[in-house]
């Protein structure tokens, strides 16, 4: 993108749960930083903590330890107090379109109440103002006395993408904001995050596990597994030709629409997704690992220089 | 149709499903037809409100009776099931025709242990109890890829969802049914799970010569395992044919626009996506005076409203729902 | 124009027949204890000895008691009272109820803790005996007097309520819709106020139309025990089965006030259970 400075830096952040006498570590020193109007996509299976490294970034869940810095300034470890002048410039959109919006309010009502606390309105342009929201978003203002049960998942989805606009945020992290939807209102969505992102010059965290979705949307892209970060990449190298073992085997078992019924390029990944109570020894990916070596169950490996990017793992050192 | 006619194992003719409340009929789905092949694995795809999982519950009866309406005919060889009393559909329940769902939590008891479960159908079905029981729900156990006796006596909870799954299908194959209905089995899934289930039920069907009806809205896990698929839209069926033919070449314009909607992985840039605007209908029991996709369809034309196209045959066993000529759709395919 | 949730489920309660009956029965009840003796100049308290045990007549309709009284002003006066209590009392326990279970709720934690370990505590104590108790201290200032009764019923009755707010606004503030509120910066007040607790209402008030029968029938023990307030459906029951003996039977003197009694809660309860019907998440999306 440019030469500024990133808006957004994450430093060894990790999120750690007690419960029921064991430690989940949900995540586990993840390090990134993303620039303005450029989308991160993170990647990944249950498990792999991407959620709740969102919600650690916005405040709803306590960082353990390490740091997220917006704009230079520290937002993690804040009461809830401090953190709320923050609350404006980062906005998370969340992936329920049934729960994220109050079925007691209009939409009209929902927008406005945003509008009015942060300024940006005030009582005798608030409507107006509510009005020019729906329509960025494509939605018809007309239909702004009406309750959220009154819409499908697809417009509620761009009604809460316009109550997170609604205060100006300079990023907005998706957590799944489209897995819940139809592919084809799916693609409605990611088209007008886009186009939103052009006008405004928009951030994205772009949380999802659907791949296509990433390569769509993506700048970048980051790959986690059990509470870290395995890859981190410019898109494109990273479908072109991932580096990390985990990379290769997720995009080889992601059914693809093709002419042939295909045979699988490289053998499946077997065994289950690890749980982040009880992370494998070394490196996390080991006991799955098609091209592990003697190496990888003993030492963890740090993230390693690759063209367009870094991945986690001893064959890219 | 073929030179050799096979005889169908399944076979749903003008199939109609209507849900009445007090305050409104909807018509799920509208004269469905179609036949699934001994061994063969038939594709229902669509998106949601389509019809295509009200279509796979009323096979084996499973709506609520007086709010649904079911009528045609579903026939599972020479049986009629559309009006067939309770006593007969739960001996063809588990049986011939097994099912499984999208989310393996919920369609497991919490109280009981796997093999409890498990025993529970070789008692109803096969008249198995004791040691006889035990050595088939391992047989199969082992066939669903969890070898061992440990995971007979765990939770479902205790479980992940790719293992519960597992047990879904074990269960659903102890009585070698010749119909599996697998109702998005893999959707709540991740990704590298969904891969190894797909690679089990396609290497099972193979073993033992059993057909499927895989219910689902992705269209790569329809190019990987279906032999044939049918895409429905509003609750009737708007294309049908084989896989290949309907995911490379396809003569509808709404598989054409889903197609086009979805990203790709295999294209840089994930490749141009192309949105359907607006919602799908709203389905009442009333005849359609249209076609159902015309509000949204980008072949769109005059005689699109003069209507409701019939679905016609585009040779080869293809069928479509569509006035737009085939040799137009394939000459201006993007 | 739209309706919103709550509309919607004022029209799902009209459709239910036994719930608009028991609206209707109430509806009657209320209007005839608060204006009947207004409209008929009646006076519960006059005794006319020499017109006393009549049966129901043209002239008194419900009959007279042992004191000449005219049963018909008495129900109908004593109506009030019991209505009264019931929904002052209610009203008591709503209040603070609702208070401390949505502050206990909001903020979870240790603060949701301490403030319930005190309502287990409190539920443990003997009910009647608290209630007794806090009558007793009142007696020696206002017998009769309806103001300690309000508050001895109110302040046992809103534990259940503190409990029932409690879950539903710990269940709701992780809620999507209200993180999403905190996320754009809302204070705790305002969460609080304008988003928890309005979808938290119509549970509350399902408890509360269900909670004023059982006041009434507990002002009536009350009476029972001599303890209550002068004039009330309870004090007259009491009346009347005092005077049930095996030579003459008195039976309208028991008869009407118990039919009101039931009557009254009877509707409540179908009042109640129809607005617990109507809000129904089948309703919701």
């Amino acid at each position: 993108m440019s030469d500024q400075a990133p808006l957004l830096k994450v430093r060894d952040l990790r999120v750690h749960f007690a419960t029921e006498g064991t430690l989940v570590r949900a995540v586990d020193g993840v390090d990134f930083e993303l620039r303005a109007g450029e989308t991160l996509a993170l990647v990944g299976e249950s498990g792999c903590g991407k959620s709740t490294l969102a919600r650690a970034l916005v405040g709803l869940n306590p960082v353990t330890s390490g740091s997220a810095e917006l704009s230079g300034r520290t937002i993690t470890g804040l009461s809830r107090a401090a953190a709320r002048p923050f609350r404006r410039e980062l906005q998370l959109v969340f992936q329920d379109p049934y729960a994220s919006l109050n079925p007691r309010f209009t939409i009209a009502q929902a927008l406005a109440e945003p509008l009015l606390l942060h300024g940006k309105a005030s009582r005798s342009n608030v409507d107006e103002k509510v009005c020019e929201l729906l329509a960025q978003v494509g939605l018809d203002p007309q239909l702004r006395r009406r309750y959220p049960h009154e819409f499908s998942g697809g417009q509620r989805q761009r009604i809460s993408i316009a109550r997170a606009l609604a205060v100006e945020p300079r990023l907005l992290l998706c957590d799944e904001v489209t897995s819940a939807l139809d592919v084809s209102i799916q693609a409605q969505i990611l088209e007008l995050l886009r186009s939103i992102q052009r006008e405004r010059g928009l951030s994205y965290l772009f949380i999802t596990h659907d791949l296509g979705v990433v390569r769509y949307i993506a700048h970048r892209v980051a790959v986690m597994y059990v509470g870290q970060i395995v890859e981190l990449r410019d898109t494109e190298s990273l479908f072109e030709s991932p580096a990390h073992p985990y990379t290769q085997a997720l995009l080889a078992s992601i059914p693809r629409v093709s002419s042939s019924r295909q045979e699988r390029l490289r053998p499946l990944l077997a065994g289950e997704v690890p749980s982040p109570a009880r992370p494998p020894s070394g490196c996390r990916f080991h006991p799955r690992c098609p091209l592990a070596f003697d190496r990888c169950p003993k030492e963890h490996p740090e993230l390693y220089d690759v063209p367009g990017g870094s991945s986690r793992c001893f064959l890219n050192h | 149709m073929s030179a050799h006619p096979v005889e169908e194992l399944l076979r749903i003719r003008d199939l109609s499903v209507t849900f009445s409340t007090r305050d409104s009929t909807v018509r799920a789905v509208d004269r469905v037809s179609f036949d699934v092949r001994p061994g063969e694995v038939v594709g229902l795809v669509g998106e949601s409100g389509c019809g295509k999982s009200v279509t796979s519950l009323s096979i084996l009866g499973l709506h609520e009776r007086p709010a649904a309406q079911v009528t045609g005919s579903i026939r599972l060889a020479e049986r009629e099931l559309v009006g067939a009393t309770p006593a007969q559909l739960r001996e063809v329940r588990g049986n011939r025709v097994s099912m499984i769902f999208q989310d393996p939590l919920t369609s497991l008891n919490p109280y009981l242990r796997v093999e409890e479960q498990l025993a529970e159908v070789l008692d109803l079905h096969l008249q198995l109890r004791g040691q006889p029981a035990r050595t088939r729900m391992l047989e199969i156990l082992a066939q669903v890829g969890i070898p061992g006796e440990e995971r007979l006596r765990a939770y479902p909870h205790q479980l992940s969802g790719g293992m519960r799954q597992r047990i879904c299908i074990a269960m659903a194959l102890l009585c070698s049914p010749e119909l599996l209905i697998a109702d998005e089995p893999t959707t709540m899934l991740d990704v590298t799970i969904q891969a190894q289930i797909l690679d089990l039920l396609r290497s099972l069907r193979k073993q033992r010569n059993m057909s499927i009806l895989f219910i689902t809205h992705d269209l790569g896990v329809v190019s990987e395992i279906c032999d044939r698929v049918i895409v429905m839209y509003a609750g009737r069926i708007v294309e049908q044919a084989r896989t290949a033919e309907v995911l490379q070449a396809p003569l509808h314009p709404y598989t054409e626009a889903l197609l086009q909607s979805t990203p790709r992985v295999d294209v840089p840039g994930g490749g141009t996506l192309h949105p359907i605007g607006g919602l799908p209908p709203r389905l009442s029991a009333e005849k359609l005076q249209e076609c159902a996709f015309v509000a949204r369809c980008p072949r769109a034309r005059e005689g699109c409203k003069n209507g409701e196209p019939a679905l016609s045959d585009a040779g080869g066993e293809r069928l479509r729902r569509c006035i737009v000529p085939v040799a137009e759709m394939e000459a201006t395919r993007s | 124009m739209t309706k919103s949730p709550l509309q919607q489920a004022l029209q799902r309660l009209a459709r239910n027949r036994v719930a608009v009956l028991g609206a209707v029965l109430l509806a009657l009840i209320i209007f005839g204890c608060v204006l009947g003796p207004i409209l008929f100049k009646l006076d519960p308290q006059l005794t006319q000895p020499a017109l006393r045990n009549q049966p129901p007549s043209v002239r008194f309709w419900f009959g007279t008691d042992g004191l000449g009284r005219d049963l018909l002003a008495r129900v109908l006066v004593g109506g009030r009272t019991s209505l009264l209590v019931g929904l002052a009392a209610t009203a008591v326990s709503v209040i603070v109820g609702v208070a401390y279970g949505a502050i206990a709720g909001f903020y979870g934690g240790k603060i949701d803790e301490a403030m319930m370990r005190l309502v287990d505590f409190m539920y443990g104590l003997p009910y009647m005996f608290l209630v007794i108790l806090i009558m007793l201290m009142f007696s020696e200032t206002a017998r009769g007097d309806m103001l300690p009764v309000f508050l001895a019923l109110g302040l046992v009755q809103w534990l259940t309520m503190a409990r029932i707010v409690r879950g539903q606004v710990l269940a709701l503030r992780r809620q999507e819709f209200v993180l999403a509120a905190e996320l754009l910066g809302f204070s705790d007040a305002r969460l609080l106020l304008r988003h928890v607790l309005p979808n938290v209402l119509g549970v509350i008030m399902v408890y509360a139309t269900l909670m004023v029968p059982s006041v009434i029938i507990l002002e009536s023990f009350l009476s029972f025990l001599g303890l209550g307030v002068a004039l009330s459906w309870g004090q007259l029951v009491s009346d009347g089965i005092a005077v049930i003996n095996p030579i003459r039977s008195y039976w309208w003197i028991l008869l009407w006030p118990s039919a009101f009694l039931g009557t009254t809660l009877v509707s409540l309860n179908f009042l109640g259970d129809g607005l617990r019907d109507a809000l129904d998440p089948k309703g919701k999306p």
